[in-house]
């Protein structure tokens, strides 16, 4: 879809939206409502950052601010050198991809792509030439003339990112773009999505609830919850270096696993869980004291069946998924979940029965315990 | 939720006074919308609440300025005012139950049976609605009076006494039951079908469904058409003007102590007497009942309906659609007849001397009529428009204040309007009684609420987004209204100047206070044709005025449709 001559000038600037608050009066005006709480937030030019959460978190409301549609509460938001938080919407020159299109309806594909051009009095001329390049950028010549009801989904995606881009904004916003196709076509415009993104260098700003999606296409991730960011890393930080439960259970999924510390030396710590002692890399986000208690992350492909594995379990649930299976297990007390990929050899257990397992303890990552964490308020 | 978060320390909270000075800085930002909104607010204050407060006034403070109950007194203790006051409601509330049956039954025949004609009984229970009210009673004395066909003609009766209670309601339900067939016709559509469906696969009968699920689920709705037809039959004027006889309602006594007893005082009571139930009415029928509504617009496209065919279901709702039908069409036909006979009842050849005799008499209030209808019709509509605009999308302070008095003159009883215009513009710096500028101004803000409703029904079913959309790549608020919304509302445009222009065109309760010798209006002319038993002239005005609207009607859809079509050229 993509073709090979850049057709558009980007003007890549960094973001930061700083202390940003945004607090909405419940109905009975007794109680204020903080949809975003004082959020930090770092851009840089070029990045697609990810906000990503479930729902109600305060995601839209983020972007909304940054579109100029919401006023922040108080905090502020810059883009490039510039100070846009009370600057009105039609003047931010940041364009925003909407969830539901928001195509305008009266208007043909290629009307609503030159709307923005005529709208800052581009010369006609030179409306009728970017407009052309966007659209054969995005592949659309054969529909511009048509009006957007008359297109499929995957078409009215094509062409909200059309008008978007075609004015050469500052930063690019995306509000759950996706979210209304099929999960193949899903696939499909999120690599496009992401490779003129990364074409045209344009700072841009995605929401999604969907934690794929988000990890596919980000240079940075961000997980919110509560209105509040959990943590904001790459992605690979993100799954594997998780600051707190939530990141780490929404992320992916994961077990986590009471220990108690049994010695600290040369970044590794010697912990017990479950009657075993394993060794596990030591990080930052927890301090460890002798015969201290820590929580063990261990995602369900960190475990694998093997006749060497240091832990007995009990099979408590079978989930055959075709290209792995999917298997709770009970070890001791608790109930793990794990996967296993290499059914064909080693056959589809049963409820019911006794295996060993083996964890993989370089994966494992440590946190403090969830007690602590709740005591502390950040959950 | 909101205490699961912990409560930032550092930040000072907003009060609601710095959010509401921040949306007045974000206004400051955009002064044409500012400028807007400020013209809107002193408009509707100066046209539509000040003259409502003179009437209120006049009643409670006499001649010489000072506060003077007596007149309240009096007029309470009077046995004629409390009579008076009876007739009206009594109206009111008779024609309020037989139009909304009529208006339910033909509203569940057209939306829930496979019945032949529907159509064509559609159309038929629009023709009240696009012509003068009075049309029916003047059709009424053709049929039934001193000389009518049927009493005189056909039973050979030398004085039937048409005048009074019976007829009233008869001509007031036929007048009035399209208002609750339109109301309700939208209320039966809008159910759901799945709902009916989910009762009849539970093992439910047609009766039972009807019973247990869709008539509870139209409660609602029935509510509210007999409130409008209420309010609706009590501030009517033209009939019960023509045929009450003996019967005296309160829109008539206004008129008459105004224009017969020079009693501005007494008139203004009786229209503050009228006033009172049918703003009650209105508010209830709009805040209340409203709210209760089951019906919910979801947007997404229902399954088709399915018809019910059952021969012993449909057959008797033809009977009686058929027999409402005919009862309209002879109605109109008389008129049609009237129109064309030399003496009505007496000489029976066709002529067309009656129309010769209005374009004699004067063809002036048939242009000024047009003329008038014509400027106020674009001005309310877009005024309108933009009004919904502000209420649905902008957010300002004085939004609930701008939408409820909007609404006030609307909801105000005509003759309540008229007599608050000569009171509050008989005098510099706002002399405009005598002038058809009064008249263009009552016109427009009687009939604004049509344009706002109908603006603000589609502003509704449009995602709010595309608007944002369209001031993310830049553009202002106004540009976006102008380019994006005003023609997303293009057919709600279209029904408000439909609506607005026929309500203007047949309006008589208010203007009749207001008309000037230079300004005359048809439907005036039409009443005093009647009043001096001029029929056939009376008829074939009529006649005009209806041909007028239904040119007018078909031109206004082609302008419209030609407007959206046009601007489908540009950059090919
Ligand atoms: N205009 C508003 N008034 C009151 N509450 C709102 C408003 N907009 C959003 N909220 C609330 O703020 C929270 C965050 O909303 P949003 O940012 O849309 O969440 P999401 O992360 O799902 O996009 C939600 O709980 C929502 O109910
Ligand atoms: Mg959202």
């Amino acid at each position: 879809m993509t073709n090979v001559s850049a057709p558009i000038k980007t003007h890549s600037v960094d973001v930061k939206l700083s202390n940003l608050l945004k607090i909405f009066p419940t109905h009975d005006g007794s109680e204020d409502f903080y949809a975003v709480n004082e959020i930090e937030l770092d851009i840089k030019a070029g990045e697609l950052v990810t906000l990503l959460g479930p729902s109600g978190c305060g995601k839209t409301t983020t972007l909304r601010m940054l579109a100029g549609f919401e006023l922040p509460t108080s905090g502020s938001i810059h883009i490039g050198a510039d100070n846009v938080t009370n600057v009105p919407p039609n003047k931010r020159n940041v364009a925003m991809v909407f969830q539901s299109y928001a195509l305008f309806p009266h208007l043909s594909v290629f009307e609503n792509i030159a709307y923005g051009l005529k709208i800052n009095n581009v010369p006609k001329g030179e409306v009728i030439d970017r407009t052309f390049k966007v659209i054969s950028l995005m592949h659309l010549e054969e529909f511009k003339d048509r009006l957007p009801s008359q297109l499929s989904g995957g078409q009215q995606q094509r062409v909200a990112l059309a008008r978007a881009i075609v004015t050469e904004p500052r930063v690019l916003l995306f509000d759950e773009p996706l979210s209304n196709l099929d999960a193949k076509l899903r696939e499909y415009m999120r690599d496009e999505l992401r490779k003129i993104q990364q074409r045209l260098g344009i700072t841009s700003l995605y929401v999604t609830h969907d934690q794929t999606e988000a990890m596919a296409i980000s240079d940075k991730v961000v997980i919110m919850n509560h209105g509040k960011i959990q943590q904001a890393d790459n992605p690979i930080d993100i799954y594997t270096r998780p600051n707190n439960h939530f990141v780490a259970g929404f992320m992916g999924k994961a077990n986590f696993l009471h220990g108690v510390v049994k010695d600290v030396k040369d970044k590794k710590a010697i912990i017990n869980i479950l009657g075993q002692t394993i060794s596990v890399s030591v990080n930052d986000k927890v301090k460890l004291s002798e015969n201290g208690p820590v929580d063990c992350v261990t995602r369900p492909e960190f475990w694998e069946l093997s006749e060497e594995g240091k832990f007995n379990g009990e099979i408590t649930r079978v989930i055959y998924l075709g290209n792995h299976v999917e298997y709770e297990v009970a070890l001791g007390d608790e109930t793990i979940t794990m996967m296993d990929f290499e059914h064909y050899k080693h056959g589809i257990k049963q409820e019911g029965e006794r295996i060993k397992l083996h964890l993989k303890e370089e994966c494992v990552s440590l946190l403090p315990p969830r007690k602590e964490y709740v005591k502390e308020g950040l959950v | 939720m909101a205490n699961t978060n912990t409560t930032p320390s550092t930040n000072k909270i907003e009060t609601n006074g710095s959010r509401q000075l921040k949306r007045m800085k974000m206004l400051i930002k955009e002064p044409y919308l500012l400028a807007i909104i400020i013209i809107i607010f002193v408009s509707l204050f100066v046209f539509s609440i000040y003259p409502i407060y003179q009437v209120f006034k006049i009643t409670v403070v006499n001649d010489e300025g000072l506060l003077d109950l007596s007149l309240i007194v009096e007029t309470f203790t009077s046995s004629f005012f409390l009579k008076t006051l009876w007739n009206s409601i009594q109206l009111g509330i008779l024609s309020a139950i037989f139009g909304t049956i009529i208006g339910f039954i033909f509203a569940y025949a057209v939306t829930r049976t496979e019945m032949k004609g529907k159509k064509f009984f559609n159309l038929v229970a629009l023709l009240p609605i696009i012509s003068p009210p009075f049309v029916i009673a003047l059709s009424v004395i053709l049929l039934f009076g001193r000389n009518g066909i049927i009493s005189n003609g056909l039973f050979g009766f030398d004085d039937s006494n048409v005048y009074g209670l019976r007829s009233l309601v008869f001509i007031q339900t036929l007048g009035f039951f399209p208002i609750a067939y339109l109301n309700l016709k939208g209320v039966l559509e809008a159910i759901d079908s799945s709902v009916e469906d989910a009762a009849l696969n539970l093992g439910a009968s047609r009766w039972k469904v009807f019973r247990t699920i869709t008539l509870p689920l139209a409660v609602p709705g029935i509510l509210s058409s007999l409130l409008l037809v209420f309010i609706k039959a009590i501030e009517d004027f033209g009939n019960p003007m023509v045929i009450a006889g003996e019967y005296q309602t309160l829109a008539v006594q206004a008129y008459l102590q105004i224009t017969g007893m020079y009693d501005l005082r007494a008139g203004s009571f009786y229209a503050v007497a009228l006033l009172l139930p049918s703003l009650t009415a209105y508010f209830i029928q709009k805040y209340w009942i409203n709210k209760k509504s089951y019906v919910t617009v979801t947007g997404k496209p229902t399954q088709a309906r399915m018809k019910i065919n059952e021969k012993h279901i449909v057959l008797p709702l033809f009977i009686f659609c058929g027999l409402i039908t005919g009862a309209v069409l002879l109605i109109y036909g008389t008129v049609l007849w009237g129109a064309f006979v030399k003496v009505w009842g007496v000489d029976n050849t066709l002529t067309l001397d009656n129309f010769k005799y209005t374009f004699t008499l004067g063809f002036d209030s048939v242009q000024n009529s047009l003329l008038l209808s014509a400027l106020s019709t674009p001005i309310t509509a877009i005024l309108g428009m933009i009004i919904a605009f502000l209420i649905i999308r902008k957010q300002f302070i004085g939004k609930k204040l701008m939408e409820a008095s909007s609404m006030l003159a609307f909801a105000v009883p005509g003759t309540v309007i008229g007599i608050g215009y000569i009171l509050a513009f008989n005098q510099k710096p706002l002399l405009l009684t005598g002038t058809a500028l009064i008249l263009i101004i009552a016109f427009t803000f009687r009939n604004i609420t049509v344009g706002i409703e109908a603006g603000t029904n589609s502003l509704r079913q449009v995602d709010p987004s595309i608007e944002e959309a369209s001031t993310n790549l830049g553009a202002s608020s106004f540009t976006t209204f102008r380019k994006i919304s005003l023609p997303l509302m293009k057919s709600a445009l279209f029904s408000g100047l439909v609506y607005s222009f026929v309500r203007s065109m047949t309006s008589i309760s208010a203007v009749i206070f207001l008309i000037s010798v230079n300004w005359n209006l048809l439907t005036v002319t039409i009443l005093s044709q009647v009043e001096d038993a001029s029929l056939g002239a009376a008829a074939a005005y009529c006649i005009i005025l209806i041909v007028i609207i239904l040119i007018v009607i078909g031109l206004l859809e082609f302008f419209v449709n030609y407007l959206s079509s046009s601007k489908r050229r540009s950059y090919r």
